[in-house]
């Protein structure tokens, strides 16, 4: 059941994300308003998905599949939030199918959880893994935002402006949306850590393990605080912040998957 | 009966002779007395704008009725056919219909997308509605025709981007800033093209305006017209730092803002984006100052740039445009066809009931010795005959009414039936 509600799901993501590229193309109001129809839809149907996984199996994401499926759900939650607060929908163009490609990778990988050790099933686990599903959904929505500032800025600094001149909106709303979503990412990001640190201190005894994925999230942390501290005290804005933002996010994918693939360690699924 | 509609428009004459057909407001209610003379025209309207002169009409006859508007136009102008016959378009049925589709959209316009010409037309119909020219036809026709307008503006994008170098420069500051509320804005040199621009920007609601010039009698005059402050042109680069927009327009023969200029001012303003306008010639900020981050630096050319690819932008939603008037054409025919069945099937049926109680009348005088019952039957036995014979083609014609031959099957079964046209 929670199967289907998946795959419909990831097929109403796709469709959305059709629609909101398709707009970008052509100014229609109607299909953009589709568009967002579309994405809501799936967005219920993956929480109904989710709900059910998570009443059948009670644990947190415990494999590289399930852990992609919660974060494309926190995507498109953070961003129908965006949404509500912008009223400027063009940014689905970005992040919908940024949320179709997690959640497709998703249901292309292998379902199976190898094993689960019994302290993984407790309500630490669940308040890091919320937390730092949060925080990342978070920054990959000011990458989003940073992406299509420099391209709406490559657009105004060309003379030469296109179809996306028109379509995307201001370089001040896109900086502050920017902005916005880092300021909410970092102090999730911060408490992801530190409830990650408790945790391993119950779980193993230490607050440090030291695996692949904490080393790279403290990383990433200290760019983040870096980058934010320009923001607000160096006057980093426009052009370099988007730029780091993209970096930035990119440490953020690696710390969460890179970091796994590449190098064992305590955290990997 | 037809639809025409029969005038020149900026694509097929020039101006000098536009201007000569053109036909006033005040003499509108005239002109449309004077169409209402010939007895081909059934009802009427007429349009005339700077672009365009045109009568839109519901005709009996489409040559007659040509050739009566030619003439009146030549006799009211005091022209001769000649001089602008060649200028002069016919068009009828569908094509007509689309065409007045086509114009109160602004696709006809000399810039597609403009919005004045929906206003006019509206004017015009007004007009002619009141001197009671019009009827039924044309009355839908226009509404239908204000309705697409309508549509086309709400779901095509063809008159939202800026196609004038003014209008261009406030689409870029909003699509740097977002919001122009409260932003400040510099004029450097008061020339009358960054008096057009500052206009613009305070009715978009700009929160400040300075005005540094050499002369600062000609600033603080331009300055008042702003409610806005004076300064003279030397203390105009310490304001620079509190400026999100300058326009700039001097007369000077040499670059007064160098890269470097620019390079400290966005580090002093620590990278808040700040939007230059250069329309003076000789230009005067150095241009290779936008490439400097948050700096953007447009002179008269790019602006003119923009302008270009708002109208080529203009043109691709004129195309959508044109997919949604030929729907919209296709529903108006569709109606057009089914109103013609009517009055033919009432006709239809009057004649037949006309010859059905006259022959009843006829026999039932010969007939002397009848009950009541029988004469009630005879009469019914009529009845059901004409009815059972009218009801195949009757509901055929309906049907066939509804589609594109549909005015054919009309006509031919009121040449069969010599049915008159009242």
């Amino acid at each position: 059941m929670q199967l289907t509600l998946s795959y419909l799901a990831l097929l109403l993501y796709l469709a959305a994300g059709l629609g909101y590229l398709g707009s970008l193309r052509v100014s229609h109001p109607r299909l953009l308003r589709a568009a967002g129809v579309l994405a809501r839809t799936g967005f219920a149907l993956h929480t109904g998905a989710l709900a059910i996984r998570l009443y059948q199996e009670g644990h947190p994401p415990g494999n590289l599949a399930e852990w992609l499926s919660y974060y494309a759900w926190a995507i498109v939650a953070v961003y129908i939030l965006t949404e509500v607060r912008y009223e400027s929908k063009v940014i689905g163009s970005f992040v919908i199918p940024l949320a179709v490609l997690l959640l497709g990778t998703s249901a292309a990988l292998p379902k199976a959880i190898e094993s689960l050790s019994p302290p993984l099933k407790n309500i630490g686990v669940w308040t890091h893994v919320i937390l730092t599903l949060l925080g990342n959904a978070a920054f990959a929505l000011a990458c989003c935002g940073a992406l299509m500032y420099l391209l709406q800025e490559r657009q105004l600094k060309s003379k030469n402006p296109g179809v996306l001149y028109h379509r995307l909106p201001s370089l001040n709303l896109l900086d502050n949306l920017c902005h916005l979503a880092l300021s909410l990412g970092f102090p999730l990001l911060t408490l992801g850590l530190l409830s990650g640190a408790l945790l391993a201190y119950s779980t193993w005894g230490s607050f440090l393990p030291w695996d692949g994925k904490q080393i790279w999230s403290i990383v990433t942390w200290i760019f983040y605080a870096a980058l934010l501290h320009g923001r607000l005290a160096g006057g980093w804005r426009g052009r370099k912040a988007a730029i780091l933002s993209i970096i930035g996010f990119c440490g953020v994918v690696f710390a969460s998957l890179g970091a796994n693939l590449l190098i064992r360690g305590t955290h990997a699924f | 009966m037809d639809i025409i509609v029969l005038g020149l428009s900026h694509k097929t004459a020039p101006l000098e002779l536009r201007e000569k057909l053109h036909i006033p407001e005040s003499d509108l209610p005239d002109a449309l007395e004077g169409l209402g003379a010939c007895g081909q025209i059934l009802e009427r309207m007429m349009l005339s704008t700077c672009n365009r002169v045109e009568a839109y009409a519901v005709v009996d006859e489409v040559e007659g009725t040509r050739r009566f508007l030619v003439e009146y136009l030549a006799e009211r102008n005091k022209l001769s056919p000649e001089d602008f016959e060649p200028s002069l378009y016919l068009l009828t049925a569908d094509q007509a219909v689309r065409h007045i589709f086509r114009v109160a959209s602004s696709l006809d316009a000399m810039v597609v997308g403009e919005s004045q010409i929906l206003g006019q037309v509206k004017a015009a119909y007004g007009t002619a509605l009141e001197r009671d020219a019009t009827g039924l036809i044309l009355n839908n026709l226009m509404e239908r025709a204000f309705h697409v307008a309508k549509r086309v503006r709400a779901e095509t994008g063809i008159a939202t981007s800026a196609v004038s170098v003014s209008s261009a420069a406030i689409e870029l500051a909003k699509k740097i800033f977002g919001d122009l509320r409260g932003r400040a804005v510099m004029l450097l040199g008061a020339g009358k093209m960054s008096e057009l621009s500052a206009k613009h920007l305070l009715a978009e609601g700009v929160g400040s305006v300075i005005v540094a010039n050499r002369n600062i009698t000609r600033a603080v005059e331009l300055a008042e017209r702003f409610s806005g402050r004076a300064v003279h042109y030397d203390a105009a680069r310490a304001e620079m730092v509190r400026t999100d927009i300058i326009i700039s327009s001097t007369g000077a023969p040499h670059q007064i803002l160098s890269k470097a200029d620019l390079q400290e001012i966005i580090v002093q303003r620590r990278n808040r984006p700040i939007f230059v306008i250069d329309i003076a010639v000789p230009r005067d900020i150095d241009p290779a100052a936008n490439e400097i981050d948050n700096v953007y630096l447009y002179d008269l050319d790019d602006l003119q740039g923009v302008v270009q690819a708002n109208l080529r932008e203009r043109q691709r939603e004129a195309d959508r445009a044109e997919v949604l008037i030929d729907r919209e054409v296709a529903q108006f025919t569709h109606w057009l066809e089914s109103l013609k069945v009517v009055p033919t099937i009432i006709a239809m049926r009057r004649k037949v009931e006309s010859i059905r109680e006259e022959e009843l009348e006829r026999v039932l005088a010969k007939l002397h010795d009848l009950s009541p019952e029988e004469r009630q039957a005879i009469s019914l036995l009529t009845s059901s005959i004409v009815n059972k014979i009218l009801h195949d083609p009757m509901t055929e014609l309906k049907r066939q009414s509804a589609l594109r031959d549909g005015h054919l099957y009309v006509s031919v079964l009121r040449r069969l039936f010599a049915i008159r046209d009242e």
